[in-house]
């Protein structure tokens, strides 16, 4: 296990690295000078005038006039001390404000995912017990129209549903949790519903189809066999091996959920970082972009090897291969 | 008619195991037959592309034209339907689907806005998945070192889910539609190369392939050859789920009006604009959804069927 361990986390650092060198060289590289998109300004109709020294000397300022690995390195360990660069729009240091970010998107997409799963696994599992029956056709069809379904038009829904059956709109914006956890769940709760959706969709389906190819396995025969009852067979012999794919699934959802929330926070007013990316994406605030990025990426890596090592931890067979 | 002739049993082709040949419109009549909802899928499709071609037609007006008449208007067909301005009762054809907040007709918008979601939709996943699939074999056969480094690079890709690769990308390349379509495309690239990959590494195996090594067939030849045809299925498998997740990922960045400029029909656009107006005109928001859920629908069912057609073994449940 400890070697399996290992070999994960060495495999996780050049991933890491790459990722980081992916983004530097896609929001760093390709839009071009930053020095020059200051000066130019946001508006492309009024070029504003500048010299040629002010330009060199925003470069050197920016110290975007060294050598481009210099600049990586610089990146990266500035990165590593929490210090992600200055804000293009209005100058503050980015890391204080994702830092207050952070928890908040973490604590919607922790609550989406629990969502989602609490729903997901019970429906797939009763799906493929009845399999074939009016109950299995309604959640198989529920599930792909759930899988079709975008989650923003969900969040869109849910909150015309809460204005016009109980005309009440949910409250927006973030409270936090230790503060006054009461609003903070009336706050995140529908976000997290929306956020949930797909990936509900998605889980039942693979808890479906995982629970019906075990149901067939000789063991499950066995138990049948000796005699125990139905409800004994599906729920320790059957159920707890059919998870070990949705195990990896919910690993995985860490992921849409993080995406997810780009879109879902907008709409929420909820102030995390994927709100925080639009909003710089808009301001063409590329430090900020790149930092909030680079974290989505590594949390997404990070959920993936923890997963990795979960699904070791509950199936020798996959550390032994 | 002809005997055959007594004490010889033929076997015929199906039981050595072989199916029947089929003509392609025996096929074409077989995978109605047998997949009702991927020929459901097929056909909602082929409306999407007609609606798509055909909108000019299609449309019951200029989807850019606002009229005070039919600001906030309700679809014809509802009971109190009204013009706007002059309170007279609004017929199905003057409003299919309501007006928006400008008074532009919501059913014309809905159509032109197929444009570009196809046009995004079709590009990005051809072009993904085919450069998917050229890396994908190419790392499969060559192995070693280059392999590993594929992999490796297709890990840090994979590690941006979802929209957010194509955000950081219409970031950096500016906003337009070609972008859009860029972004998606380079999304595609990672779980196109897995996914060939894995396939071409079994038939790697094949002695087929050793067959042909030992009569001489050099490695580009054996890949167009040999391996390709026969991750064909999984290409178009695997297309057909991007097409689909192209519709949903446009509608996305449109949404947050990253997509097509402003003011251009796409569905995701006219659902974020139908945000302020709840209250007031519901429908606004609830038909460009029900199109993106149809759409998205209609090309996975289609994505089931041809993947259950083309290879069983592909089947996840």
């Amino acid at each position: 296990m400890q070697a399996y361990i290992l070999k994960r986390i060495l495999l996780f650092i050049p991933t890491i690295l790459l990722v980081t060198v992916m983004v530097f060289v896609l929001l760093r590289i390709v839009p071009g000078d930053p020095a020059l998109l200051i000066l130019q300004g946001d508006d492309e109709n009024t070029i504003e005038t500048f010299t040629q020294q002010e330009l060199s000397a925003l470069r050197a300022e920016l110290g975007t006039d060294r050598n481009i690995i210099v600049q990586y390195g610089d990146w990266m360990s500035g990165m590593l001390r929490a210090d992600f660069g200055t804000s293009l729009f209005n100058q503050k240091a980015v890391w204080p404000q994702l830092q207050r970010r952070i928890p908040i998107t973490l604590e919607l997409s922790l609550m989406s995912i629990l969502i989602s799963s609490t729903v997901a696994i019970p429906l797939g599992a009763i799906s493929a017990i009845r399999q074939d029956t009016w109950g299995d056709y309604a959640a198989r069809v529920i599930s792909l129209i759930g899988l079709a379904t975008p989650n923003f038009w969900v969040a869109v829904m849910t909150i015309m549903f809460l204005v016009i059956v109980f005309n009440w709109f949910p409250p927006l914006g973030y409270e936090n949790v230790w503060v006054d956890p009461g609003t903070n769940l009336s706050q995140l709760i529908w976000p997290a519903l929306a956020l949930g959706t797909s990936g509900m969709a998605f889980q039942a389906r693979v808890t479906r189809s995982s629970m019906l190819e075990i149901l067939h396995e000789d063991y499950v025969r066995t138990a049948r066999a000796k005699g125990l009852g139905e409800r004994v067979v599906v729920t320790r012999h059957a159920l707890r091996n059919a998870l070990l794919p949705v195990v990896t699934l919910i690993g995985l959802s860490v992921g849409g959920a993080i995406s997810g929330s780009v879109i879902i926070e907008t709409i929420f007013l909820v102030p995390g970082m994927g709100r925080y990316l639009i909003v710089a994406i808009n301001n063409r605030d590329y430090p900020i972009t790149q930092a909030i990025v680079v974290l989505f990426a590594v949390m997404v890596l990070m959920a993936n090897l923890v997963t990795d090592i979960a699904y070791a931890w509950l199936d020798p067979r996959i550390r032994y291969a | 008619m002809q005997q055959q002739p007594r004490g010889v049993a033929i076997p015929d082709r199906v039981t050595i195991g072989l199916r029947p040949k089929r003509g392609p419109w025996e096929q074409l009549t077989h995978f109605f037959r047998t997949k009702p909802l991927g020929t459901f899928g097929a056909i909602i499709a082929l409306l999407m592309i007609m609606a798509a071609i055909f909108a000019p037609i299609i449309a019951t007006h200029d989807p850019d034209k606002s009229s005070l008449s039919k600001k906030f208007a309700q679809p014809g067909w509802w009971p109190g339907a009204e013009n706007m301005s002059t309170g007279e009762p609004l017929s199905f054809s003057e409003s299919v689907l309501g007006g928006d907040r400008l008074g532009r007709d919501v059913f014309s918008r809905l159509v032109y806005g197929a444009r570009v979601s196809l046009k995004v939709g079709i590009i990005a996943s051809l072009v993904g998945t085919t450069i998917g699939l050229v890396i994908g074999v190419a790392t499969a056969y060559l192995g070693g070192k280059i392999d590993l480094l594929t992999l490796r690079v297709v890990d840090a890709m994979i590690a941006f889910p979802g929209l957010l690769l194509a955000l950081v990308l219409v970031a950096a390349l500016g906003q337009s539609v070609n972008n859009v379509i860029i972004a998606l495309s380079i999304g595609f690239i990672p779980s196109s190369v897995r996914l060939v990959r894995s396939q071409a590494l079994a038939i790697k195996q094949m002695d087929y392939i050793l067959a042909a090594r030992a009569v001489g067939v050099g490695g580009v030849r054996i890949m167009w050859r040999h391996i390709v045809p026969n991750v064909f299925a999984i290409f178009l498998v695997v297309t057909t789920f991007h097409l689909a997740g192209a519709i949903i990922a446009e509608a996305g960045l449109s949404f947050l009006g990253l997509g097509a400029p402003v003011g251009t029909p796409t569905w995701g656009g006219d659902l974020s604009q139908a945000q302020s107006s709840i209250r007031v005109a519901p429908w606004l928001a609830i038909f460009p959804g029900l199109t993106i859920i149809t759409a998205v629908l209609a090309w996975n069912m289609l994505g089931d069927a041809i993947r259950d057609v083309l290879d069983p073994k592909l089947r996840r449940g």
